[in-house]
């Protein structure tokens, strides 16, 4: 399968991916996200910076709000964000056999 | 006597206060969620910081000001601004002209002249201040925006005649010979300081303008309508 440039998918900044990344897993409301990163990453956003990139994510339909009840909504990815995180990976991915190809040769 | 509030309990509630910095239609996609997260989340200065921070950054975006244009009136407010500074900075370009020619000519500023050019400037002055902080009076403002009454603004015959009416004021300005007090620096300065003065006024005018209070009346309700997506209201039954 043709992998999509990842040039074509706009900026990424951090807080998103690791929102996609949480995501991943299933739906998760805005606290359950900072969880998650915190075991993922070791460090935790802060909730402007949470928020500011869920609203980017959202924007660009990659992921999207489910209803609820509570004052917690819960979002998910969409098919467009499940793609995009695959392509990123796949992009990290390369850059770490890159780098760990290099490390050995030095 | 009554326990001091732990800091934490304390930052959770500047934090929450820090959320009516953001902007209106942000405020009203995600302000319910963000406080259950402050709620959720352990207090900490750290976190208002980021939401100050974070809040900042909002009223830049392009999704609260619409710019670069994502809108129709927003290319619209854009032309606007542009027509706005390239005239006055064009008509300040004439002004000098026509001082220049009327030195070479040998023309001297009398007192009448001098007098006439500065209390058509004071007028102008009188009136952008009054069209300003009334536009910046709130209630005001709101009663007029409610009964579609925007006398109060420039529309763009007054307008068109100011830019007339300060020619004068603008030869003057230029014509006149620099006061004896200045030193070198000011004199040097002096030019700068006509750009910055004009850049003022303009951007005092086209606020003050009916047609930019209208404008943004437009641009006030897509951003509210089209920027922040709307969650769903019924459950998607997962």
């Amino acid at each position: 399968m043709a992998r999509q440039p990842l040039e074509s998918l706009g900026r990424f900044s951090e807080a998103g991916f690791h929102i996609l990344v949480a995501l991943a897993e299933g739906p998760k409301h805005g606290y359950a996200m900072m969880q998650d990163i915190e075991q993922l990453t070791g460090s935790r956003p802060g909730p402007g910076t949470l928020y500011a990139a869920i609203a980017r994510l959202e924007q660009k339909r990659w992921i999207e709000p489910l209803a609820s009840d509570d004052r917690r909504r819960p979002y998910q990815l969409t098919t467009a964000g499940r793609r995009v995180l695959r392509a990123r990976l796949a992009a990290l991915r390369d850059v770490a056999r890159i780098a760990q190809a290099r490390l050995a040769d030095a | 006597m009554t326990p001091r509030a732990p800091h934490s309990e304390r930052a959770r509630r500047v934090a929450a206060r820090l959320l009516r910095w953001y902007p209106r239609p942000w405020r009203g996609r995600y302000e319910r969620e963000m406080r259950a997260l402050i709620d959720d989340m352990p207090g900490g200065w750290g976190q208002a910081a980021n939401l100050a921070g974070a809040a900042a950054r909002e009223w830049l975006s392009p999704r609260t000001l619409g710019w670069p244009a994502r809108s129709a009136t927003g290319r619209v407010q854009f032309a606007r601004m542009l027509l706005f500074f390239t005239s006055a900075y064009a008509l300040d370009g004439v002004a000098r002209v026509m001082a220049w020619r009327l030195r070479a000519a040998g023309f001297t500023l009398t007192d009448p002249v001098v007098t006439t050019a500065a209390l058509l400037m004071l007028a102008f002055s009188v009136r952008i201040l009054i069209a300003c902080s009334l536009r910046l009076s709130k209630a005001l403002q709101a009663q007029a925006l409610r009964q579609g009454d925007l006398s109060f603004h420039l529309s763009g015959w007054e307008l068109g005649l100011w830019c007339v009416l300060l020619m004068p004021y603008a030869v003057v300005r230029h014509a006149e010979t620099p006061p004896t007090y200045l030193n070198q620096t000011m004199l040097m300065i002096r030019p700068y300081e006509d750009l910055l003065r004009i850049f003022v006024w303009i951007v005092m005018a086209f606020e003050s303008s009916t047609r930019t209070q209208r404008l943004r009346r437009v641009e006030s309700a897509y951003l509210k309508r089209r920027h922040y997506p709307t969650p769903p209201t019924q459950p998607l039954g997962l």
